[in-house]
């Protein structure tokens, strides 16, 4: 019991003393006689290592517009929260609600692999007027007449016993696989595909849908002498300035062009 | 009245999709092109990861009261690939791809918001940032004599009638309709784009007489700026036409009287502001943003914007800036010692210094335009066909108006020789601005060169970059000819060669040369969307 008393009271020490700092003489002298407590030391100074060595975190050049939105947000939002509510964001309702979600997928993943042991790779042809679809015609395979009007897809990958690629339809903005061979689409939702309406030339006031990527492309580039260049492209740019700086260009003060 | 258009782009979360794990990428319903179009537009191919991509919601808010109406916004967007391009186009050095992400070379990569121009109800002329990435060109390979047999295809490329893959470009006007684009070309000697749609349907302001712009005028500049609205939605990028308030600063004109520069000034400029309309207080266009130094600002003057625009219009395509291949001086600025240091003696000088016309041969790149007409260093090109030159810009405004490939008549005096004389030059053509300050013969990369001979532009991949597109080495196909071998051979942008007639295309096997043949088939293996395929290069005859 006083052994577990001092280990206590030595880890805690250990805790809060700062880096590089020494332990008072007591719980030194426990340190150098308890193994479990050396170890102890020794992997909080290996962590305490580890994180001077990291790299100072640096907040993106809008986190004080986007924190300031978000707390706008969740200010306006705020309100006493009920006995039901507290219930359903308590950890064992969370816990609940994940295995049941859990259960389901597995349910439906074995539903999806029984129909069909293919998938597919589409682009659905919105069926706004005036919207068209992107897609490659070239690689089309549409098998079923009637419902090429309404799809157009791109590609497939994989096998199917009968040849048939399972396409998609686009119905009310959902997307619905039906598998060759049967009789009822499987029901399956993008919501890509969901939230793009029509546009009409010369309409005002609508949505013009763009898609533009997520987080910046990334590419490295390397010179012919090994040199790599790491290039951060933004998925938005504004006027015509150059993303990129590109190698540097002599500065020359004389007069003298070149034609 | 500052806003006049908004533009809101906003992200919307797209579902993980929790397919299967497939080898290949899952292409994702995407976004269609400017549906509203009524112009044909090239049908795109969208290939991406559904995780890895948000679809951007653009709204525009109209406003009838626009100050300037010619004023418009332009949306372009690029896939990877083309971003890619425009890198290298951009850099003009042989590069590796190290590492990209191979989901996102086909797929958008990045959308530039510009402003450009409405010259009239169906043109629009813009300063596109990634216009290189669009100009479909390729520099014709310069070959030393004893190789310029190997390619048979690498002479001057003829116009092509095929249809070619449209940039995805998105017009949308001051009062908030949206059109499809078309794009006609970029102007090599301005920088300029030049885009067509079917009709705005309002008539677009006229040009003012820019030969009244003065020093101390008040202008403003129309571009697309970020705006925070006083209760912002987050995850959203609001965009506005924004006005900036300058004033004239400096003009430059021709010897003609003709503008060629405008600088202007502002309290504070924004690199956005770049590609900029400016107009004067009535609205009448005088110019578009060229460059920015601080707060200071360079303008094209809206008569070479209309000059841009009538070249690219006639060719209906892009046209490139003229290639003489000499770097020279204004012999207004040439001092007696230089022009002795180039072969000319004292007694010639005086008249020449005096009269302070031509242009001092400082240096002739070898093979090129100006080589070839046996012009050489200490030469003093006096006259274009019949006129003068004094000024450096009077020469290239005199070569711009005479136009790449065309032949020319320099007037030309030396310092061993007896009076002036005539000398025919056939200008080249050129797009890279490397040129400009690189003063030597591009690197001759034989593979690659071999390559464009049958219309590819490709780029070689590290053998961590090929592994990731399920191959072990390769080149990236960057670009793709319209009407070439390759294009008709149904090569894509995006894909990876692998091989070329068995031979691996690793990073040793450059350096020898590809020998196209025009009466051998080639065939080429390829990985496309991680999947091995061949492609025959038909023979042609």
């Amino acid at each position: 019991m006083m052994k577990f008393r001092e280990c206590r009271a030595t880890r805690q020490e250990i805790d809060q003393a700062e880096a590089g700092a020494s332990l008072s003489a007591p719980a030194q002298s426990h340190v150098e006689t308890c193994s479990a407590c050396g170890a102890f030391q020794d992997e909080r100074g290996r962590l305490r290592a580890l994180l001077t060595s990291l790299e100072p975190v640096t907040a993106p050049a809008d986190f004080d517009f986007r924190l300031r939105a978000r707390i706008a947000a969740q200010t306006d939002r705020a309100e006493p929260r009920s006995f039901f509510g507290r219930l359903v964001l308590s950890t064992p309702a969370i816990a609940l609600a994940a295995v049941v979600v859990l259960g389901v997928s597995i349910m439906w993943f074995a539903q999806h692999r029984t129909q069909t042991q293919t998938v597919a790779t589409t682009t659905p042809k919105q069926t706004g007027k005036g919207n068209a679809a992107s897609s490659d015609s070239s690689s089309s395979q549409v098998k079923d007449p009637k419902v090429a009007e309404s799809t157009t897809p791109t590609s497939t990958t994989g096998t199917n016993p009968k040849g048939d690629a399972p396409i998609y339809l686009v119905r009310g903005g959902k997307l619905q696989l039906k598998a060759p061979g049967l009789t009822r689409p499987v029901r399956s939702v993008d919501e890509s595909a969901s939230s793009a309406p029509s546009i009409r030339q010369g309409q005002n006031g609508g949505d013009v849908y763009i898609s533009a990527p997520a987080k910046p492309m990334v590419l490295s580039l390397q010179d012919d002498n090994g040199a790599t260049r790491r290039i951060s492209l933004p998925p938005v740019s504004f006027g015509s300035q150059r993303l990129l700086e590109s190698r540097v260009v002599p500065v020359s003060s004389k007069s003298d062009r070149v034609w | 009245m500052t806003a006049l258009t908004l533009v809101l782009l906003s992200t919307v979360a797209l579902a993980q999709t929790t397919a299967t794990a497939p080898p290949a990428p899952v292409q994702s319903p995407t976004v269609p092109p400017q549906a509203g179009a009524t112009e044909k537009t090239q049908p795109r191919r969208k290939t991406m990861r559904v995780t890895q991509t948000l679809p951007v919601k653009v709204t525009v808010v109209p406003d009838q009261q626009a100050v300037a109406p010619q004023v418009v916004t332009i949306v372009h967007r690029l896939s990877g690939i083309k971003m890619l391009r425009f890198l290298l186009r951009q850099s003009g050095e042989a590069s590796t791809v190290a590492m990209i992400d191979p989901f996102s070379i086909t797929s958008d990569a990045h959308a530039s918001i510009v402003a450009g121009w409405a010259m009239d109800d169906k043109t629009i002329t813009a300063r596109l940032p990634q216009a290189a990435a669009e100009a479909d060109y390729f520099q014709p390979p310069s070959l030393p004599a004893e190789l310029s047999g190997m390619f048979p295809d690498s002479g001057p490329r003829r116009p092509s009638t095929a249809p070619r893959a449209q940039p995805d470009l998105t017009v949308i006007t001051r009062d908030g309709r949206r059109l499809a684009a078309r794009y006609v070309g970029l102007d090599g000697v301005t920088g300029l784009s030049v885009l067509q749609v079917v009709s705005m349907g309002a008539p677009a302001v006229p040009a003012a007489t820019v030969k009244g712009v003065s020093v101390g005028q008040a202008i403003q500049l129309f571009a697309p700026e970020r705006t925070s609205p006083s209760e912002p939605t987050p995850g959203i990028i609001y965009v506005r036409v924004g006005e900036t308030d300058t004033t004239v600063t400096g003009v430059e004109r021709l010897s003609s009287g003709k503008l060629q520069r405008m600088t202007v000034h502002a309290a504070k400029l924004s690199p956005e502001v770049v590609g900029g309309i400016a107009c004067d207080a009535s609205g009448n266009t005088l110019g578009i943003v060229e460059s920015i130094d601080g707060n200071n600002a360079s303008l094209v003057p809206a008569d070479a914007a209309w000059d841009a625009t009538r070249r690219v219009l006639e060719r209906q395509a892009s046209v490139p800036r003229p290639l003489l291949g000499i770097r020279g001086e204004p012999v207004e600025f040439s001092t007696r010692r230089l022009f002795v240091a180039n072969g000319w003696r004292d007694e010639q000088l005086s008249k020449l210094i005096q009269d302070q016309v031509g242009i001092l041969l400082l240096q002739v790149m070898p093979g090129t335009p100006a080589a070839l007409a046996e012009l050489r260093r200490g030469d003093v090109i006096m006259k274009v066909n019949n006129d003068a030159v004094k000024t450096a810009e009077d020469f290239s405004a005199l070569l711009g108006d005479v136009g790449s490939g065309e032949q020319v008549k320099f007037t030309v005096i030396r310092p061993d020789a007896v009076g002036p004389f005539p000398v025919s030059v056939k200008l080249g053509a050129a797009f890279d601005r490397q040129f400009n300050w690189q003063f030597e013969m591009p690197r001759v990369n034989t593979a690659q060169v071999g390559l464009e001979s049958v219309g590819i532009e490709s780029v070689p991949v590290s053998t961590r970059a090929a592994s990731q597109m399920a191959a072990k080495s390769g080149l990236l196909v960057v670009a793709i000819q319209p009407q070439s071998v390759a294009a008709r051979s149904g090569l894509r942008e995006g894909d990876l060669i692998e091989a070329i007639d068995g031979r691996g295309v690793g990073t040793g096997v450059m350096a020898f040369a590809f020998e196209f043949s025009r009466r051998k088939k080639h065939v080429l293996s390829v990985v496309r969307n991680r999947e091995k395929s061949q492609v025959e290069l038909e023979a042609s005859n």
